[in-house]
């Protein structure tokens, strides 16, 4: 909200300069998103009058003017503007000088010497409607006899210091030069006023001009229609144009920005219909048909849903509700007779509105926070003052006024004790009665008890947590104490989840890794990417894009993009993870089920191996179950160096070497291992405390066996079941050599372990060792049709 | 006499002598089994009788004279070998170490676990809940209804006309109130998303941090010492803070909280636009109507809640001014937070 300083002032004695002001009102609620100095891109520009004017003698276009600028010698000037005249009053940038386009300084055209330059209008940032005269194609000639040497932003009315409010959603009242006055007021302790509402009514009278039948009292609870006739459409006087041009808004002609205007300095959006284009003179508010279409304002035509308000008369729409007048009743210079609107609409409506036609005005941004019912009298009283003080048109007599809201104000009552037991502080009731009599809230005591009568504009008071803040702002937030009773008597918990991925993360930072963070969306893209379908997913109604329109099912698209970034960067041997989560759409339920996921990333001299090492050492960490790997048929894997991770019979993930094909697509330059586990079925299996055992107090005997099976049997395959044909006697099982060729036949390999073997009550004698290994050897045989390798 | 000429000549080849080895070869010459001394030993059976004591006193004699010589020379040759040794085994110190490359947790993790530790130190529990969350719970028991203007404070990815990508983590501490009595003391970490184009200050993903403190007497007041704790454990003893009022829909009443700026402290620059303060929470006492929305009765209960990114604490701890790089993972940017 742009509030001009000036502007400010009109209602309330403020003391304070503007950014003093700006500094009080912050600490009272009222956030600064920043202060604008207007006319500071204009410097050294003064008022001149054209003494005399001769021909340039080397150019046919140019002429050389004398002008007085107030001091002792005349100014020569150079200008190829041919509307200057001797005598003219004109805007002079002495050289050196500022201009919004840029700097000026002295110099020669056409080998005469030039100390500046005469401005037109555009060169001052001014249309003909911010100033009559400044549209004029040359030099702006000024009005009257001003005063030479006078800085031009002071004849102009350039400069003043404007205030940006950030208004909460709470405080549409602030929407309002008014509703600003009153903040400013109160946090520099300065008297307040309204405007002053005096206008002299006519023989016409509204009511035998316009009706208004209000079909939708639950969204409109409030419609005032005033006529005014005889109005002769032109500029408004100077002093309108400038409060609106400081306030953001282009003036336009007398009728226009008196709604624009009074909706300013009320808050309350207000409407001007051409009378002569309201068919059977009745204002009918009602819910738009579905498909009912209407051409607004912009030029642009509408089509409306059940739910949309509009203003119809007899045959049809003349405007949005709140949101933008129809093309139709538009306001011209032939209007001879207004109708004003100033009403009340439901703001979730208009928000809807606004919405679903995708326009945003001033007007349906006021409307969505919310405009109070008797703002909306008092604004049509101000329109009515204008149109009369400018002599606009003259004002018929009567409203229409349909009222569907009662005004009664309401009245809360709160405990000043339970104020101070709220806000820990031990203010005087009195006290706070002042404080709140100063943010207009009228207090009354009764006993301990403050009775307070809440005004219409503000609607966000409902309780006594409400009345508490207003107090504490007054007295200020800087004044509460400090307490500390939240001392803590045991430290926070933290759920054995986070706890676990702490230990995970840690570990795999001091491995070298570094932690990714991605976004959770995703799209149809992604999966094509990975040769995936999209499989059911969460999808987001309104995404920023179709390659985040989905919530994803896997971190590895995204992790890929990340390893072929740094690829491409030539970052050599990096190694990546992220923790993030996964959201799988449940049947029957709203939401989905959010998995967390941990993805890993290898590139560079890191193979297959390195990275189950790594899954195998989380395993370890979190829960002590050993995986298992089974050969993976993922498109995006290498099918000979990939697996699906089992955990017992769970599969709680895949890991393996990045498909070529897959790397083309991500523009990977070189290979990489990824691995993505689903962190709660990984933690599914708690990690068993840990207990101490004894230390072997008898030797260990280590035979080695070495065996012929086929080339495709598992060697890790072998080592499972060893452990468990030798029984509780092996303590370990080493996998030493493995070798292909020649000396053990086509499709053959020769595996060969350690085996360490104890036993806790003595040293295994060796006929004990030797029933071990020959049980071992047998089911080698059995399971797996080995050839004791000789 | 003989002894002593041969004593003499010994002394003289072990003064030479530049080796323990060479030492021990005079000692063979001399002492050994066939040595000149030990062979004059030999020579007593031959002398007579009368002479025999006073050439035995001379050959020991000489013996132990070149036995002595030969024990101080070779500790003075060892010492000299040994320090030879130590010369030729001398390194350039100041080659690099040889170690496993150093891992970086994201900024965002190392932050997050910074301020989670100050939390659980001050008894707070640590509460997470999903991302993916019920209008319900993400605005509407949070004093948000359906339309209302407070909406636009926060723009949403609606997945349904009932279910949003959460705007923020408030819906985890409506999901407290619903499913635990008071007292309550938590904090909820997590993603939340709003629909926010990326540039250098907005994403549509970011990390945030909310708590919640519930219980009977509650006070504003406490909320202050809370707030003021945690940032001095944060940012350190020196930085000062401001509590503004703000509105949130929830919290009544509400505060902003400016803290220090950490990159000028205070004298106003470019990243505090000049204010020497910095934006860095939200806070306020629960809005009885939330209180009352999650089933607690207000008028027995009240609380306060507060609310910070992670990504800006993360910012201004580092001086980071693009956020994106917080999401970009280029390992020259992370390994700087090793």
């Amino acid at each position: 909200m742009l509030a001009p300083y000036r502007w400010i002032c009109d209602y309330a004695d403020v003391k304070s300069d503007a950014r003093t002001l700006a500094d009080k009102m912050v600490m009272t609620g009222n956030g600064v998103e920043e202060i604008v100095e207007l006319g500071e891109n204009i410097r050294n520009v003064v008022v001149g009058r054209i003494e005399k004017i001769t021909k340039h003698p080397d150019a046919d276009k140019l002429q050389i003017c004398m002008i007085d600028v107030g001091d002792e010698e005349l100014l020569q000037i150079v200008t190829g503007a041919d509307n200057v005249f001797e005598g003219a009053y004109i805007p002079v940038a002495k050289a050196p000088s500022m201009l919004p386009a840029g700097p000026i300084k002295k110099g020669k055209l056409r080998g005469v010497e030039s100390f500046g330059m005469l401005c037109s209008g555009e060169e001052l940032n001014l249309k003909e409607e911010d100033y009559p005269g400044a549209g004029v194609n040359g030099i702006m000639i000024l009005a009257g006899e001003p005063q030479v040497g006078m800085d031009i932003r002071e004849l102009l009315n350039l400069s003043g210091t404007v205030i940006d409010f950030e208004v909460g959603a709470n405080r549409p009242d602030c929407l309002s030069i008014i509703g600003t006055a009153r903040e400013a007021a109160a946090a520099d302790q300065a008297a307040f006023r309204l405007p002053e509402v005096k206008y002299g009514e006519h023989e016409a009278k509204t009511e035998e001009m316009v009706s208004v039948d209000i079909q939708a009292p639950d969204l409109c609870t409030r419609y005032i229609a005033a006529a005014v006739t005889d109005v002769k459409i032109g500029p408004s006087p100077e002093w309108i144009r400038v409060r609106l041009r400081e306030a953001g808004i282009r003036p336009i002609n007398n009728i226009v920005d008196i709604t624009n205007f009074v909706m300013l300095e009320t808050g309350q959006p207000m409407h001007a219909f051409d009378a002569s284009k309201i068919r059977g003179g009745e204002i009918i508010v009602r819910r738009a048909e579905n498909g009912e279409k209407m051409k607004t304002l912009d030029d642009k035509e509408r089509t409306f849903t059940e739910n949309m308000l509009l203003i119809c008369d007899k045959e049809g729409p003349i405007g949005v509700a709140g949101v933008m007048g129809g093309l139709d009743s538009e306001i011209t210079e032939q209007t001879k007779t207004v109708v004003f609107e100033s009403a009340k609409f439901m703001y979730g409506n208009i928000r809807q509105t606004s919405r679903g036609l995708g326009l945003a005005t001033e007007s349906s941004m006021r409307f969505s926070k919310g405009v109070d019912a008797v703002t909306t009298l008092f604004a049509m009283q101000r329109a009515l003052t204008l149109v009369d003080e400018l002599g606009a048109g003259k004002v018929a007599s009567g409203m229409v006024d349909v009222l569907n809201e009662d005004l009664q104000q309401k009245v809360i009552k709160v405990n000043a004790a339970r104020i101070n037991a709220k806000l820990g502080t031990d203010i005087p009731a009195k006290e706070m009665q002042q404080y709140l009599n100063r943010v207009f809230i009228q207090t009354g005591i009764i006993g301990d008890e403050l009775v307070c009568t809440i005004p219409a504009f503000r609607g966000d008071i409902c309780g006594a947590a409400d009345i508490a803040e207003e107090v504490a702002r007054i007295y200020g937030y800087d004044n509460i104490p400090e307490t500390d009773a939240l001392i803590a008597l045991r430290r926070g918990r933290m759920s054995d989840f986070e706890a676990k991925t702490d230990i995970v993360k840690d570990y795999l930072k001091d491995m070298g890794f570094l932690e990714c963070v991605t976004y959770s969306f995703t799209g149809p893209q992604d999966y094509a990417k990975i040769g995936a379908d999209v499989p059911e997913s969460v999808k987001i109604i309104n995404p920023l894009g179709d390659d985040s329109s989905l919530m994803r099912t896997t971190l590895v698209p995204h992790m890929l993009s990340v390893v072929a970034l740094n690829q491409n960067r030539k970052n050599e041997n990096v190694q990546l993870f992220e923790v993030s989560r996964g959201y799988f759409p449940q049947d029957g339920q709203p939401l989905p089920h959010e998995v967390p996921m941990l993805v890993l990333a290898q590139t560079g001299s890191k193979d297959f191996f390195d990275m189950k090492g790594v899954v195998e050492n989380i395993m370890a960490l979190t829960s002590g179950v050993e995986i298992r790997c089974q050969r993976a048929n993922e498109s995006w894997l290498h099918p000979g160096v990939s697996a699906d991770i089992f955990a017992g019979e769970e599969k709680i993930g895949v890991m393996g070497s990045v498909h070529p094909d897959t790397m083309k697509v991500f523009d990977m330059p070189e290979r990489a291992v990824i691995a993505q586990l689903d962190l709660e079925k990984l933690y599914a299996v708690a990690k068993p405390e840990t207990k101490f055992k004894a230390l072997p107090k008898f030797p260990a005997a280590t035979r080695d066996l070495a065996v012929i099976v086929d080339a495709d049997v598992g060697a890790g395959d072998l080592m499972a079941v060893m452990r468990e044909a030798g029984g509780k006697r092996v303590e370990k099982v080493e996998l030493f050599d493995v070798f292909s060729g020649e000396q053990v036949g086509a499709g053959k390999k020769s595996v060969a372990y350690a085996i360490t073997m104890r036993s806790p009550e003595a040293t295994m004698r060796d006929e004990e060792v030797d029933a071990v290994m020959k049980k071992i050897l047998k089911v080698l045989e059995k399971d797996f049709g080995a050839q004791l390798r000789q | 006499m003989e002894c002593e000429q041969i004593v003499a000549k010994a002394q003289g080849e072990i003064a030479s002598a530049q080796s323990s080895a060479q030492l021990d070869g005079i000692r063979v010459k001399y002492l050994g089994k066939k040595g000149e001394i030990t062979m004059l030993m030999k020579q007593m059976g031959t002398l007579p009788g009368e002479e025999r004591p006073a050439f035995g006193q001379a050959v020991n004699a000489a013996r132990k004279a070149v036995e002595e010589s030969l024990a101080r020379a070779l500790e003075e040759i060892t010492k000299k070998e040994s320090a030879e040794k130590l010369a030729a085994e001398r390194i350039d110190i100041t080659l690099p170490g040889k170690k496993q490359e150093l891992g970086a947790l994201h900024p965002l993790t190392q932050v997050y676990r910074e301020v989670r530790d100050i939390f659980l130190s001050m008894g707070f529990d640590i509460t997470e809940g999903p991302e993916v969350e019920l209008d319900e719970y993400n605005f509407e028991l949070l004093n948000i209804p359906k339309n209302h203007p407070a909406r636009d404070m926060q723009d949403t990815f609606y997945v349904s006309e009932d279910v949003v990508l959460r705007t923020h983590t408030s819906p985890v501490q409506v999901r407290t109130m619903l499913s635990q009595k008071p007292p309550i003391r938590m904090v909820c970490p997590g993603r939340v998303f709003r629909t926010d184009d990326v540039d250098a200050t907005h994403s549509p993903v970011f990390m945030q941090m909310e708590g919640l403190v519930v219980g009977k007497n509650i006070r504003f007041s406490d909320l202050k010492g809370t707030i003021n704790t945690f940032i001095r454990n944060f940012y350190g003893e020196h930085v000062k803070t401001k509590f503004r009022p703000g509105f949130f829909p929830f919290t009544e009443p509400s505060a902003e909280v400016d803290v220090t700026c950490t990159v000028c402290g205070g004298k106003g620059c470019g990243a505090c636009k000049g204010a020497g303060m910095i934006e860095v929470l939200g806070c306020g006492l629960v809005n009885p109507v939330v209180l009352e929305n999650c089933g607690l009765d207000s008028n027995e209960y009240s609380g306060f809640a507060f609310g910070m990114g992670i990504d800006r604490l993360a910012n201004t701890k580092y001086g980071i001014t693009d956020i994106r790089l917080l999401y970009e993972n280029d390992a020259r940017f992370l390994r700087q937070f090793v």
